[in-house]
């Protein structure tokens, strides 16, 4: 029933993914971490999902399981992504190209590591974008998906909205698609059903919103918003701000712990086996600089461009939709990072971004990989 | 054809040499070689004085002294980078087909390697730092080349095997690197695969009974060495208390602490509210305040609950856990340049040991604080990610050059080795595998020496092992024969 090799490779791409973990000692810490590993401490900002997620995968045992959770979403995530199901042919090449350069180029290795609910924003867009764009998706990778893809929206509102709106675009194009060039809808009917669904159940919490539980709670998201842009400096004007942010111009840097000694407090109350482990990391006492990763990523983002713009390979169907996706949720987010509704900077969503164009460039490498010429869209 | 040959081992010593003084391009930076706070003052005090610590072997000590006969730290590291330097060429030497071992091609690539280790990675770190541990990787690629490369000349091994009983001497660890790998090596032999793998390259329990008497002897030296400056008959000291160490910091003597103090009666729970985190060096800690490393009753004590920890199955199942964590993270954590500025008792030793030196060493960019190793630490996690990805290519390829092969499989196995032994034993810091990683791309610069290797990763098929041993011979024969 189970395959012991991909297991095997599932394991070790999940220990890679955790790379910046083991190499900080301890799961990296954001100073919201406090909120959401202890609800205690303040009910109303901690975002209680994320909350019963670290909970149950740490075992209220070890923060690291919670890590090794994270790690290994994105391990299969990433196998989805960069492994199809009808071409599997160097599958190992292709899987591991990708775990190892975003691991060691890009900031997603330092995302799961961090126990901070971003990661799931990564998780939506990644589910998502396969859920809107793989075809040929059994019944239980489908469900699979469809439970990340819940809990990410769960956990993020704004990926929330979001994918309504890619929803919205993606009925607009598969209407002109049809019309247009006379073709199979990009995205078929079923699947659309089926992701309107998960949208609404996704919405639950929000149309059910109530003040005691306070899963989600609007008006506090509204106050937010207000005060972030009463707070914000415009430096060079809303549009270049935004652009700033958007090219992920904002770079990433851990803060360090002893900066927050709440934290420490929430570890020694909750996770008291570990506290040593905590105080001995290196994020305790040193600032991580992230400066050449930052440049690193970019330049993944540069190379990344340039080959779609310069690419004369034919872009997939699916390759084509999951893009679209991808850049529709991520123009989205870092809107809502602008305005406060994310707490997550660019720079950790950037990759994802990308992910779409590598997978391309590991289709179109391997010869006699490709999918059928009908199936492409573009030229 | 002599001439040829005088030709060749001039080349080879130039070649040898030019690596020698890559490998050292961060002393040169640094205006002098790089020291540690505060080993490279005990290792200095210890030979000096003449007194076994209980902390360490005096071998690596005695080899400064002896080093430094004409006064200079330079002339330490200049033998350091030479022994790697030397090591790795035979590397090239015995793991390529032979038609290459004098070849022009061998010899760049040989520098190519050298040039990423020593600027994109934490060698020439390694190389110029006055500690012991380097001759941890000298330890492994010595055992490496003793086990899988065949036709090695009898000069050759015998200065191989000369630095393999050296190198494993010169660190408590070493032994049990050397050991625990062997031990691997030796236990997966009762699966039949890997008997046939094993015959295939050559590989034969003559070899592993040569290097376990080797092992042997070594520790035998560092037994006599010791006995002979008064500190016994023993080799590997300190161990309970680096364990002991490493428990704390796992957080698991805590626990148990908290569930036995009342019921037994150890002195270590009259401080147990003041254990901090550096349990063996903090000054503060009840080790120190006990007696530290000469207090016998602190030795049967930590023994006693060491044992008692081991052999509860509560506790054992957590140390079992959290050694595999501890593992994980250390193999991950290699950053280089744990090179802070000396402390007062490392520029006295410095002062007392090399004295003309004295000046240029307080001049040194480290003794200023100017050292910055963020652009090398970079490069050295994107070349591991690198090794890591070629790696996953080799192996996903099915048969491939099988010594190569087995020499990857053994680099990795050591370093995994190391990286459980220091992280489980000692805690987990960043110079015990900082020491290991950069031998990570020799395998691959082996490997594409060998334009077939090339061609069958990107085209598919097998290619053959290079150098023809016995096993393949007869295998030739026979196909010749049924052909």
């Amino acid at each position: 029933m189970f395959n012991t090799n991909k297991i095997f490779q599932l394991t070790l791409a999940t220990i890679v993914l955790s790379f910046a973990a083991f190499n900080n000692k301890f799961p990296l810490l954001s100073p919201s971490s406090a909120v959401n590993i202890d609800q205690s401490l303040n009910k109303i900002d901690g975002n209680i999902i994320y909350y019963y997620f670290v909970r149950h995968s740490s075992w209220g045992y070890s923060l690291w399981y919670t890590v090794f959770t994270q790690a290994l979403i994105l391990a299969i995530l990433l196998r989805y992504a960069f492994v199809p199901k009808v071409h599997a042919e160097r599958s190992i090449i292709k899987y591991w190209g990708s775990v190892l350069l975003f691991t060691f180029f890009s900031l997603a290795s330092f995302t799961v590591s961090t126990i901070d609910p971003g990661a799931f924003i990564v998780f939506g867009i990644l589910s998502g974008g396969l859920l809107f764009s793989v075809q040929d998706l059994s019944r239980n990778d489908c469900i699979f998906l469809a439970i990340i893809f819940l809990i990410s929206l769960w956990i993020n509102q704004a990926l929330l909205f979001s994918t309504l709106f890619a929803v919205f675009i993606y009925f607009i194009v598969n209407i002109l698609y049809v019309q247009l060039r006379n073709g199979q809808a990009i995205v078929a009917k079923k699947r659309m059903l089926f992701i309107i669904i998960l949208l609404v159940i996704g919405s639950l919490p929000i149309l059910l919103n109530n003040q005691k539980g306070n899963i989600v709670n609007l008006k506090l998201q509204e106050i937010k918003i207000k005060d972030e842009l009463k707070k914000r400096r415009v430096k060079h004007g809303l549009l270049i701000d935004y652009l700033i942010r958007f090219t992920s111009l904002d770079k990433v840097n851990i803060e360090r712990t002893e900066q927050h000694p709440e934290i420490i407090k929430i570890i020694e109350k909750n996770f008291n086996s570990e506290l040593r482990e905590c105080l001995l990391a290196d994020q305790m006492y040193f600032k991580k600089n992230l400066r050449y990763l930052n440049f690193c990523q970019l330049f993944l983002v540069a190379i990344g461009i340039f080959l779609i713009i310069f690419s004369r390979k034919k872009t997939q169907k699916d390759d084509f939709i999951l893009s679209l996706f991808v850049l529709i949720i991520y123009f989205f987010i870092t809107l809502a990072g602008m305005v406060g509704v994310e707490n997550v900077k660019s720079g950790y969503l950037i990759w994802v971004a990308i992910i779409p164009v590598y997978r391309k460039l590991s289709r179109s490498y391997f010869r006699g990989l490709q999918p059928p010429i009908s199936n492409s869209i573009t030229t | 054809m002599k001439k040829f040959k005088y030709r060749n081992l001039l080349l080879n010593i130039i070649t040898v040499c030019t690596a020698m003084v890559m490998l050292c391009w961060l002393a040169f930076h640094n205006r002098y070689p790089l020291v540690f706070n505060a080993d490279t003052a005990m290792y200095i005090e210890a030979a000096r004085s003449g007194i076994v610590g209980n902390d360490r072997p005096i071998l690596y000590g005695l080899f400064m002294i002896f080093g430094d006969w004409k006064h200079s730290a330079w002339l330490v590291i200049s033998i350091q980078s030479f022994i790697v330097s030397l090591l790795f060429f035979y590397c090239f030497k015995y793991f390529t087909p032979s038609h290459l071992s004098n070849s022009l091609k061998l010899r760049v690539t040989y520098l190519m390697f050298i040039t990423l280790i020593s600027f994109g990675m934490g060698a020439s770190f390694t190389v110029c730092w006055l500690i012991s541990d380097v001759f941890t990787p000298v330890t492994i690629m010595s055992i490496g080349l003793l086990l899988f490369a065949s036709h090695i000349t009898k000069i050759d091994k015998i200065v191989i095997s000369l630095i393999a009983i050296i190198g494993t001497g010169m660190h408590n660890s070493n032994f049990f690197i050397a050991l625990g790998t062997l031990l691997v090596l030796i236990i997966i032999l009762f699966n039949k695969q890997v008997r046939k793998i094993y015959t295939k390259i050559g590989l034969n329990n003559g070899r592993f009974a040569y290097l376990i008497i080797l092992l042997i002897i070594s520790n035998l030296l560092v037994r006599s060495i010791h006995y002979h400056y008064r500190g016994g008959f023993q080799s590997s000291r300190g161990g309970v208390f680096f364990f002991m160490g490493s428990l704390v910091e796992m957080g698991i003597i805590d626990t148990y602490l908290g569930e036995n103090c009342g019921v037994k009666n150890y002195r270590i729970c009259k401080m147990r509210d003041t254990i901090p985190n550096n349990f063996v060096w903090d000054t503060r800690s009840p080790f120190q305040r006990t007696g530290g490393w000469y207090s016998k009753t602190n030795e049967s004590e930590y023994t006693s609950i060491i044992k008692d920890i081991v052999t509860t199955p509560r506790y054992a199942k957590t140390v079992l856990i959290k050694s595999s964590l501890n593992t994980l993270k250390q193999f991950f954590y290699y950053d280089t340049g744990e090179a802070y500025r000396p402390w007062d008792r490392v520029n006295s030793a410095i002062y007392d040991a090399f004295p003309k030196e004295y000046l240029s060493y307080l001049e040194s960019k480290q003794s200023k604080g100017q050292l910055d190793f963020t652009l090398i630490n970079f490069l050295q996690k994107v070349v591991f990610g690198l090794c890591l990805f070629v790696y996953a290519i080799v192996f996903s390829k099915g048969k491939r050059n099988m010594p190569i092969v087995a020499l990857t499989v053994f680099i990795i196995l050591s370093l995994i080795i190391n990286a459980w032994l220091c992280g489980t034993f000692s805690g987990v810091y960043p110079r015990y595998q900082s020491r290991v990683v950069w031998l990570m791309p020799l395998p691959i610069f082996l490997f594409i020496l060998n334009p077939r290797n090339l061609e069958s990763i990107l085209l598919g098929g097998s290619s053959f092992s290079m150098r023809p041993n016995k096993t393949n011979i007869s295998k030739i024969n026979q196909l010749k024969k049924t052909n």
